[in-house]
C-alpha cells in the first residue's frame, strides 16, 4: 500500500487528468484478521485518492455498511446491479453509477457483480440480491446517452466469458476493468471495441489505461502500461508508518489469540505434543524420504526467500503447530517444526496409535485452511494430493 | 339518477383497483425503481460538455488487492 501510494503520487505528477479506480476483491478473509485488515484496506484506498471502486463477492459477504459505515473517509462505492432488501423494501446499497468530469470530459463508471457469485453471497448475507447484469447495463447505458457522458467505464466483476459477452452486446462501453478472481488470465479479444484493463492479482500491480477523447466523445491511441508494485519503489513514509501501525495491532491480536489457544491446548491435552518429522522417519523412512523431495518440506524456506519468516500469519501455515503448544516457535525454539511436516496433515505424533490399523485418510479438509483463496487460489485437492503422494 | 343495478358493480370494482394500486405501492419491491429513485435522487448532469482539442485521460486501476499486507507467497 505504501509503495502503491508512491506509485500514484508518481503518476499523477506526469499525467494531468487521472481516474483512480479499483475493481474490488481487496478483502482478506483469512482468519480473524480478515476484518480489520480489509476496512484498513478501504481506508487506504481513500487516502490514497482513489475515485471509485467496486465491490466483489469478498466485500458483499462481510455485510451491509461493513466498509462504509465505519469509514466515512474511504472511496465511493458503486454497486450497480445489487440491492439489499430491508423492511421489504429492495434499495441499491451504495451508489449505482458514478459520473466524474476529468478536463471536460464526463465519464460514467458502473460496476457489475456475476450472477454466479448470487448463492455465496446471499448464503452469507440472505439481504443482498443481484439483478441481472445485461438488463442493468443496458438500462445504465440508456442513463449515460441521457447525460452525454463521453466515456463509459465498466469495473466488471463477471465471469471473463460474460465481461466478454457483454462487451459484445454492448459497443457503447469503452473501457472494461476487470476484477474477479475468476477472471484473472489474459485473454486477448478483438470482437469488441473496449479496452480491456486486467491489473492482475493481489494487487501487485497498477495498470494505467491512457486514450484521447476527440471533440466528438470517441476514445483514440488507447494504451495500457503494467506498473508492477515493486519492492524497489520507495515507500510512501505516511502510509508505510500507518501500515506498521496495523500491522502491530493484527500482531498483537494474533498473539492474544495463540495464547488463548495454548491455555485451552494445555488444559486439554497435557501430554500431547509434537515430535517432528525426524521422529515419524524412524518408522515410516519411505514415506519421509518422499516428503523430504515435495513441496511441502521447502515451505519455509519459501518464506525466508520472501523475508516473511518472522510473519505469525504466514508461520501458522510454514510450519508445525505455530501458536500451540509445543508448536514451532522461532528458528531457535523448535527450530525442527519448521516447514509444512507430517504432524501438519496427520496431527500430533503422540496421538500415534500404534497398535491402530483402521486409520482415517487425511481429507480435503486437512488442507484448505491453509490452501485457502487468498494464498492457494488454484488449489484442487486431487491435483495437489498428486504432488505430494507418499503411500 | 344512475341506475343501481350498474352503480354496484362500478363502485365494487373501484374498491379492487384502489386495493390493488395501494398493495403495490407499500411493497415497491422492484429492483428498476431501486436504481431509478438513486439516480434521479442524484440530480446528474445532462448538458453536453465541449471541447476543442483532444483530452488526454489516464485511468489507474488496481484489483483483488488482498494480501498486500501480508503476502505469503
Amino acid at each position: 500500500m505504501a509503495r502503491r501510494a508512491t506509485l500514484i503520487d508518481s503518476l499523477r505528477a506526469q499525467n494531468e487528468n487521472c481516474l483512480i479506480v479499483d475493481a474490488g476483491d481487496f478483502s482478506s478473509i483469512t482468519g480473524t484478521v480478515g476484518p480489520p485488515k480489509s476496512a484498513f484496506l478501504y481506508k487506504m484506498m481513500g487516502r490514497l485518492g482513489y475515485d471509485a471502486i467496486a465491490f466483489g463477492e469478498r466485500e458483499l459477504k462481510f455485510g451491509h455498511g461493513h466498509f462504509t459505515d465505519a469509514n466515512t473517509d474511504g472511496p465511493p462505492v458503486i454497486m450497480t446491479n445489487v440491492t439489499h432488501k430491508q423492511d421489504g423494501i429492495r434499495m441499491p446499497p451504495e451508489e449505482t453509477i458514478m459520473i466524474k468530469e476529468i478536463g471536460n470530459v464526463r465519464i460514467g463508471l458502473f460496476s457489475l457483480l456475476d450472477l454466479a457469485m448470487m448463492k455465496t453471497v446471499s448464503d452469507v448475507v440472505p439481504e443482498y440480491d443481484l439483478d441481472d447484469p445485461f438488463e442493468k447495463a443496458e438500462e445504465v447505458l440508456a442513463r449515460f446517452n441521457e447525460m452525454n457522458v463521453d466515456v463509459t467505464v465498466l469495473l466488471s466483476q463477471l465471469e471473463r466469458a460474460n465481461t466478454d459477452s457483454l462487451l459484445k452486446a454492448f459497443p457503447q462501453i469503452d473501457v472494461a476493468v476487470i476484477g474477479n478472481r475468476k477472471a484473472y488470465k489474459r485473454v486477448k479479444d478483438d470482437d469488441h471495441p473496449a479496452v480491456v484493463v486486467h491489473p492482475g492479482r493481489r494487487g501487485q500491480m497498477l495498470t494505467q489505461c491512457k486514450f484521447l477523447v476527440d471533440p466528438a466523445g470517441n476514445i483514440i491511441e488507447p494504451e495500457t502500461t503494467d506498473h508492477v508494485v515493486a519492492d524497489e519503489i520507495v515507500p510512501d513514509p505516511a502510509i508505510l508508518s500507518l501500515v506498521n501501525e496495523v500491522k502491530s495491532e493484527i500482531d498483537k491480536a494474533q498473539r492474544e489469540e495463540r495464547l488463548a489457544r495454548q491455555l485451552e491446548h494445555q488444559r486439554r491435552q497435557q501430554t500431547d505434543r509434537f515430535l517432528g518429522s525426524e521422529v515419524c522417519a524412524r518408522c515410516h523412512e519411505p514415506e519421509h524420504e518422499t516428503w523430504t523431495d515435495g513441496p511441502h518440506a521447502g515451505a519455509f524456506e519459501s518464506l525466508v526467500a520472501l523475508g516473511m519468516d518472522a510473519s505469525p500469519e504466514c508461520l501458522e501455515c510454514h510450519t508445525v503447530g505455530f501458536g500451540e503448544n509445543t508448536g514451532y516457535e522461532n528458528p531457535k525454539v523448535k527450530p525442527d517444526l519448521s516447514g509444512v511436516q507430517c504432524e501438519s496433515c496427520h496431527s500430533m505424533g503422540s496421538q500415534h496409535n500404534m497398535a491402530r490399523d483402521d486409520r482415517e485418510k487425511v481429507g480435503v479438509e486437512a488442507c484448505v485452511g491453509c490452501h485457502d483463496e487468498d494464498n492457494s487460489p488454484d488449489f484442487e485437492f486431487a491435483s495437489y494430493m498428486a504432488k505430494i503422494k507418499h503411500w | 339518477m344512475p341506475d343501481r343495478r350498474i352503480l354496484g358493480p362500478v363502485l365494487v370494482l373501484v374498491a379492487v383497483l384502489a386495493l390493488v394500486s395501494c398493495h403495490r405501492g407499500t411493497t415497491a419491491d422492484e429492483p428498476t425503481i431501486a436504481l431509478d429513485r438513486a439516480v434521479a435522487a442524484k440530480a446528474w448532469p445532462t448538458d453536453k460538455l465541449t471541447r476543442a482539442e483532444n483530452v488526454a485521460i489516464h485511468i489507474l486501476a488496481s484489483a483483488q488487492t488482498t494480501g498486500e499486507l501480508e503476502p505469503c507467497g
